[in-house]
């Protein structure tokens, strides 16, 4: 992102302004406006970890949607009308299987977010158990000390 | 006489690339220079225009041949190209990042990374390279290519003015428009770097707020079926459904008959390497707005309203503002005029000329 220059520098101080001046409005539809960011930041490029479970498992949800209608553009109309054809022979199908295939994948897709939430929780849990231990060795250290130091 | 010919992988009609590739070629022969194209996937309507690459055969001695590989994709014909005893140019038109498909299309994203690789590879080979923006231009010196220079895409406005819209296309917009809400449109094959879920979320934002008849067409080729599919469920679940128009495979009068149509272009890509749609909007005085990210900064200039940031809500009201700001939108389109001339054909071939000569004296 680079930022604007000259005319478009005035103008879109002016737009932030305004986009504040709105959002602070009694009338101003917050609840929506929210849903639509959280809707966009869904499609926007992840750029997470290689390692990281919940942006694979995201990832495998969005693919586990299967399209059973091929596409048939082609560069010559006979090419397409075989395409046509074909497709409308097997649909039947293609639909019967299509339709399993894609409930298996949502159903994969729903057990990778299980456990991506599964494991978020456990990290989160051990690190909370961490910082209690380290705490609680320091307290210990400490009294050692103390006691070492009466002696 | 010196011979300049010109190599790509894939030869297809319409886009702009292919284009590119016949006007330098026009150039190039009214200058006084042999030329001709060499591809490797010629499509049916270019067949009378270019050859299979491996028909070429470089004269004996290398002298008075040079080879221009047009990159933007990997191909099989780059390692050949390297091979060739003859001088080696690219005009290099941006690869896409990779993590651009790794959502969508994880073989796609594995063909764009092989391909940084393989334009990294032919970087020694190379003699000079052109791009067709700083911002490309910057790339290929990041990897390693000499001697570079800037010569924008060549775009032949009068294509424009000589094709008559299509006049059903036409009809059905402006049918639509008679009742009543602004017509936003984005101009660009149906892929994640070009963030159409952007502007439906800006678009969503803008009808609630301001104009509940605004529509949009997102206009375009649907390379990567499963954002397309993901665009459509976004429409819906933002309720904008009926009034986002997706299109693919338009033929030329037909996207001409969108351009005339259209009351704002809205572009909040995050990667472009030119962005000639932007171009095609000014021509036809449809203000625009646009995400200043990559090379659109400059392809621009000052003739479009720049966002530092996408936010829906402040996309939303830069829209307004360019509807509304009747001096803003009337300049915007003036500016746009001029950058249009500023691109004009016969100024990006004197371009492409000042760049070339120089170079092809030196090496020969």
């Amino acid at each position: 992102m680079e930022t604007p220059a000259g005319a478009s520098l005035a103008v879109t101080e002016q737009v932030r302004a305004e986009a504040e001046r709105l959002t602070a409005a009694a009338d101003f539809p917050a609840p929506y406006v929210s849903r639509v960011r959280a809707a966009a930041g869904r499609l926007a490029v992840t750029e997470g970890d290689r390692d990281d479970v919940r942006s694979a498992a995201l990832l495998l949800e969005q693919q586990a949607v299967i399209d059973v209608e091929a596409p048939v553009a082609s560069r010559t109309l006979p090419q397409r009308v075989v395409k046509l054809l074909v497709r409308k022979l097997v649909g039947w199908y293609v639909r019967f299987l299509g339709h399993q295939v894609g409930i298996l994948g949502q159903a994969t897709g729903r057990f990778a977010m299980v456990v991506a939430e599964r494991l978020d929780r456990l990290e989160a849990d051990q690190t909370a158990e961490r910082a209690a231990m380290s705490d609680r060795i320091a307290a210990l250290e400490g009294r050692v000390a103390e006691l070492e130091a009466r002696s | 006489m010196t011979a300049v010919h010109q190599f790509l992988p894939v030869f297809a009609s319409g886009d702009p690339i292919g284009n590119h590739l016949l006007r330098i070629r026009n150039t190039l022969r009214s200058a006084g220079y042999e030329s001709e194209i060499f591809a490797d996937d010629i499509h049916p309507p270019m067949r009378r225009h270019a050859r299979h690459y491996l028909d070429f055969t470089a004269p004996a001695g290398g002298r008075g041949v040079h080879l221009l590989y047009h990159l933007s994709t990997g191909s099989r014909m780059a390692a050949w190209l390297a091979e060739q005893p003859v001088p080696l140019a690219v005009d290099y038109h941006n690869i896409t990042p990779a993590e651009y498909f790794d959502r969508w299309q994880p073989a796609a994203a594995a063909v764009a990374r092989e391909a940084r690789a393989e334009m990294r590879q032919l970087a020694s080979s190379v003699a000079y390279g052109l791009a067709d923006s700083s911002y490309n231009a910057m790339e290929l010196v990041e990897e390693g290519y000499p001697d570079t220079a800037v010569v924008p895409i060549l775009i032949d406005f009068a294509d424009f003015e000589a094709t008559t819209p299509d006049a059903a296309t036409l009809t059905r917009l402006r049918r639509r428009a008679e009742g009543g809400g602004a017509h936003w449109i984005f101009v660009g094959r149906v892929a994640a770097n070009k963030c159409q879920h952007d502007i439906i979320a800006a678009f969503a934002v803008y009808r609630q707020l301001f104009d509940p008849k605004a529509r949009l067409s997102i206009v375009g080729g649907r390379t990567l079926l499963l954002y397309s599919r993901a665009l459509e469920r976004l429409a819906d679940e933002l309720g904008v459904a009926d009034a986002v128009d997706f299109t693919n495979d338009l033929k030329f009068p037909q996207l001409l008959a969108y351009y005339r149509a259209a009351d704002v272009y809205v572009s909040l890509s995050e990667h472009e390497g030119f962005c000639v749609p932007l171009v095609e909007a000014m021509h036809f005085g449809v203000p625009t707005v646009a995400y200043a990210t990559t090379a659109v900064p400059e392809t621009v200039g000052d003739a479009t309203l720049l966002l530092p940031e996408k936010d829906p809500l402040e996309v939303a009201v830069a829209v307004h503002r360019v509807l509304s700001d009747d001096p803003l939108r009337k300049a915007l389109i003036e500016a746009g005029h001029r950058r249009v001339e500023h691109f004009s054909l016969e100024n990006n071939r004197r371009r492409l000329l000042e760049a070339l000569e120089p170079r092809i004296a030196a090496h020969g």
